[in-house]
């Protein structure tokens, strides 16, 4: 069993509980997609502002295409940090190892069924959770 | 801070340095060798320097009650810990317990937390709506249809040679900095949208190439909100309220920046011809708020 954390640029931190909910032995690796970023068109200092950040990791950076790359590693497990970026969301798809998704600690918590359409309706709802509110400073 | 605060604490010379390239040159020739699009005019690196010890100094310095007191002025006491919320260097939950950490009731804290619930409420947002965060969510209310606004960026605006000394001031501050205040966005913003007729996407795309946090989701969403088809009227600004919240460090004299002069009435009925009356002053005022950390 091999397995491998991908790290990606929408959770650089080596104490996301990515790192541990993998094995300990786990290879840690980051890949650098310039399509992406050129599709991005991303300027020089966000790419340094990126790399910087990487350097406090230890992790490889490789570079191509994630999902090409990570399959050409052959991990049977990966795993990798949660984000709603339809692009990592896609690479997540074409990875053909298992893939183990994980959220970072809990902001909030709010039911699925609350609307969406303007923020304060959701901060109503939030509020009291995200603040740690007891029953009595949420109704003041 | 006593002698001995200052001795425990010692600064990071490469944080503080006034030069952003300082000892930062291996990774501008690495992130060049990586990604082939940099051309050679892009020299710009943020004097904001990235990495886990960077936003541990910004959680240190985090003081809510001032935030909440100051946040919509220029100058005022905002964290900049925005790159690194965006890149995940830190998250929601760590900023939210240091804020909570940092004042006697969560009272004090709720402005700076219900800041970092913007990102939060983007985020879901994000999840649901995909590629279409880049689609109007709603109709345009600006009395125009989306065919009446630019498809390309103005090379004036490109460059911060707009002429509006704040305007290129804060255009400025973007390209070489990667990071501008949360009001600035909005002024800059709906200076492109509404005062030059630019679709929303062109400059959500500007943004998103130049800031250091730049998050489709918060970013395409807020000018959204300045747009008008995320929220029930465009936002629009005029000088009186830029003077209010720029501080002394920007240019904000009439001659210098004469196309947002003017009341709210006056810039409605010039912005906005084809709609009914100009909505009352206090409405508009109501409008000038911030929304990210």
């Amino acid at each position: 069993m091999s397995a491998i954390v991908w790290v990606h640029w929408d959770a650089l931190a080596s104490d996301h509980p990515v790192m541990t909910a993998a094995p300990e032995e786990a290879r840690r690796v980051f890949v650098w997609d310039a399509q992406e970023t050129a599709r991005r068109d991303w300027s020089l200092k966000r790419c340094v502002f990126i790399l910087e950040c990487l350097e406090d990791l230890d992790v490889e950076l490789l570079e191509g295409r994630p999902s090409d790359i990570l399959n050409g590693l052959n991990a049977t497990e990966i795993y990798t940090a949660y984000s709603p970026d339809p692009y990592i969301r896609v690479e997540i798809d074409r990875i053909e190892a298992d893939v183990t998704i994980v959220k970072p600690q809990t902001f909030v918590s709010v039911p699925d069924s609350v609307d969406m359409k303007r923020f304060f309706r959701y901060w109503n709802k939030a509020k009291k959770s995200v603040l740690h509110l007891t029953e009595d400073q949420a109704g003041s | 801070m006593t002698d001995s605060q200052t001795a425990s604490e010692p600064l990071d010379e490469t944080d503080t340095s006034p030069d952003p390239r300082s000892g930062r040159d291996a990774l501008v020739k690495r992130a060049r060798a990586l990604n082939p699009h940099l051309s050679e005019d892009d020299q710009a690196v943020s004097p904001t320097r990235g990495g886990r010890d960077a936003a541990e100094r910004r959680l240190r310095e985090i003081d809510p009650i001032a935030y909440g007191r100051s946040r919509n002025h220029l100058d005022g006491a905002v964290t900049q810990l925005s790159p690194f919320l965006r890149h995940g260097v830190v998250s929601l939950a760590e900023v939210r317990d240091r804020v909570l950490g940092a004042v006697n009731e969560p009272a004090d804290a709720e402005k700076m937390v219900q800041q970092l619930a913007w990102r939060d409420y983007w985020q879901r947002l994000y999840a649901d709506m995909g590629e279409g965060v880049w689609e109007d969510r709603e109709d345009w209310k600006t009395g125009f249809s989306p065919e009446d606004y630019a498809d390309e960026l103005p090379e004036d605006i490109r460059d911060g040679q707009t002429g509006v000394a704040a305007i290129d001031h804060f255009i400025r501050e973007l390209i070489t900095t990667g990071w501008l205040h949360n009001h600035a966005r909005l002024y800059l913003a709906s200076y492109i949208c509404h005062f030059r007729r630019v679709k929303w996407q062109v400059g959500a795309r500007f943004f998103l190439r130049h800031l250091l946090d730049g998050d489709v989701a918060s970013n395409n969403l807020s000018w959204q909100w300045v747009a008008s088809t995320f929220a029930n009227k465009p936002y629009y600004f005029n000088l009186d309220n830029l003077q209010k919240f720029c501080g002394t460090d920007i240019d904000t004299s009439y001659h210098k920046n004469k196309p947002l002069a003017g009341s709210y009435e006056d810039l409605h009925l010039k912005l906005f011809p084809n709609l009914d009356p100009p909505v009352p002053q206090s409405d508009s005022k109501k409008r000038k708020k911030g929304r990210r950390s």
